[in-house]
């Protein structure tokens, strides 16, 4: 009888384990019911924002939708407000309410303060592998951060915004209501800024290489002192594909009405217009 | 009811076989170090020992800093060839900080801890996690190595010890890329003379005590960054240095005698490329001279 008793009790206790966040893999598990519901970390209240309050790795197992209700625009999706957090977005989508339109972005609408990932006094954090699109804010707004495979779309602001720098590969941004990826020391690598209404790459002090800038509304490329390499920026609007101020630059194909580059020096050739860049 | 007794402990029996996860994957967390048995050897508690080739993923933190004198404890000991640990996202994590500054002035407690010992390995590797508050964050032989963080380690972040030889061939010390070291007390990434060949790519360096990048010979690195570290942005004695960002670093921006290539070098004191420019590099904005 003892035995049975230990049995269910180890039986109940293994199945409420199960029953938890955390997937096979010791991944704590996000989706629209646990977002919903509270509770996925330590102080985390139900509903939006998402709060992630302790290191670790954390997965989305569906998109997270915000609610269509008044202010939408001021919600967050998701906020973390620890250090050393990964956030895997696993193909799935954070979506917010925003719309922004015009080829390239004239207004979106409604905007407000509300971000997709908000992180913007944390560092070490890394997101990768999803979509962020429609918010009121910001697509992305970390401190210092790594973001891999990340496609930001139709935010009010600034699609991918690091305060503190960092590195962004393998991303998008396109169509949001400000630059597409902005921050110092920021290095953005074989990714790609079309059709935001800033610049597609503000990367003050940083690096831009292997990269795309299409249609921007200003400057396809901003460098300031830092490094662009490797990149194709492409646009006919009044902006230069590349500007630099005393940065350098190589093996950049640059199209474009006007000059299509200011300022920075020449490392390696270039092409402008068709051309060696002068 | 009359089949709970059964149910109950196959689940119990289940748990405690899943050291493998339904990928075969050895899977390795807080619980399973402190009850040892992760691989033949490995006792209950610190280090977790890998003793046999094969794949290891993380699915928790692994934390010594409940264990008597931290400091002195290593977390993960690779002891065999061809190893690769995934760290799922999670981190390593011992007991030391790093303030002051940046770059950091003090690291402690002072220990001899490790995150991640592989040293006398080859084929190594690890991706995807932090390892951070050990005297050594990662040290490992002939690796490789793909979005590690080393964070606040006491000296090096991230070390490739490399292998002279294995099977009788050069092995030299590996590939790291999309890795960060920072506010580590000493060089963020090391190569040691054996790691000779090492290639580091799109990696980043910043405010570490030490050097950004130290290289072993003949080797590469490409496409990275090196800021406002205490000693050199990147030292590389000889191989190829292309197409890097340093800048503000305390001690040269750039040194060493190998070949450099469209790298951007800024520093309040002006700064100088290599002796081998095999492409212009910048040098605070204007073309680096010729030596």
């Amino acid at each position: 009888m003892r035995l049975h008793r230990i049995a269910v009790a180890l039986a109940a206790g293994i199945l409420a384990a199960a029953s938890t966040v955390s997937a096979v893999d010791g991944v704590v598990e996000i989706n629209q019911a646990r977002a919903a519901a509270g509770g996925v970390t330590a102080g985390d209240e139900e509903g939006f924002p998402v709060t992630i309050s302790v290191p670790g790795s954390y997965r989305l197992t569906s998109d997270l939708t915000l609610p269509l209700v008044a202010g939408v625009e001021n919600l967050t999706a998701i906020e973390i407000t620890s250090d050393f957090v990964t956030l895997d977005l696993n193909g799935f989508a954070l979506v917010g309410e925003t719309n922004c339109t015009g080829t390239p972005v004239t207004s979106c609408s409604p905007v407000g303060s509300g971000d997709g990932i908000q992180a913007s006094s944390r560092s070490f954090v890394r997101i990768h592998n999803g979509t962020v699109r429609g918010f009121g804010d910001k697509g992305i707004h970390a401190g210092y951060a790594l973001i891999e495979d990340v496609r930001a779309r139709s935010n009010g602001s600034n699609g991918i915004h690091l305060e503190l720098g960092g590195r962004v590969t393998g991303s998008a941004a396109i169509g949001n209501g400000a630059h597409g990826f902005t921050g110092q020391a920021l290095t953005v690598e074989r990714s790609r800024a079309s059709l935001n209404k800033g610049a597609g790459f503000d990367a003050l002090s940083g690096v831009v290489r292997a990269s795309e800038a299409f249609d921007n509304v200003l400057e396809g490329i901003r460098v300031g002192d830092g490094l662009a390499f490797d990149n194709l920026s492409w646009n006919f609007n009044e902006a230069r594909a590349l500007s630099l101020s005393t940065g350098g630059y190589a093996r950049n194909i640059l199209v474009g009405e006007h000059p299509p580059v200011t300022g920075g020096t020449q490392i390696g050739p270039n092409s402008c217009n068709g051309g060696l860049c002068p | 009811v009359s089949r709970a007794p059964a149910i109950g402990l196959a689940l119990l029996v289940a748990a405690a076989r899943a050291a493998h996860g339904v990928d075969g994957v050895i899977e390795i967390n807080q619980a399973r170090a402190l009850a040892g048995g992760v691989s033949p050897g490995d006792t209950a508690g610190f280090p977790v020992l890998l003793s046999v080739p094969g794949s290891y993923r993380l699915t928790g933190d692994l934390d010594v800093r409940g264990e008597t004198t931290p400091e002195n404890v290593t977390a993960i000991r690779i002891a065999a060839h061809d190893v690769t640990l995934d760290l799922n996202g999670f981190g390593v994590v011992g007991p030391v900080v790093c303030t002051g500054g940046p770059p950091p002035t003090s690291c402690v407690p002072v220990g001899t801890g490790f995150g991640i010992d592989g040293r006398s390995f080859t084929n190594t590797r690890v991706t995807n996690g932090s390892v951070r508050g050990f005297r050594y964050g990662v040290w490992t032989g002939f690796a490789t190595l793909d979005r590690v963080q080393a964070i606040g380690n006491q000296e090096w972040g991230i070390t490739i010890q490399g292998s002279a030889t294995f099977g009788g061939f050069p092995q030299g010390g590996g590939r790291i890329t999309d890795c960060l070291a920072a506010r580590n007390g000493g060089t963020g990434f090391m190569g040691l003379t054996e790691a000779s060949g090492l290639r580091i790519e799109s990696s980043r360096a910043f405010e570490n005590a030490g050097h950004g990048f130290q290289l072993p010979i003949r080797s590469e690195i490409r496409s990275s960054e090196a800021i406002h570290n205490g000693g050199d942005g990147i030292f590389a004695p000889s191989g190829i240095t292309l197409g890097n960002l340093s800048r503000d670093n305390l001690g040269a921006q750039l040194s060493g005698d190998g070949a450099c290539g469209s790298n951007v070098l800024i520093a309040a004191t002006a700064p100088t490329a290599c002796y081998g420019q095999f492409e212009p590099n910048l040098c605070n904005g204007v073309l680096c001279a010729t030596e």
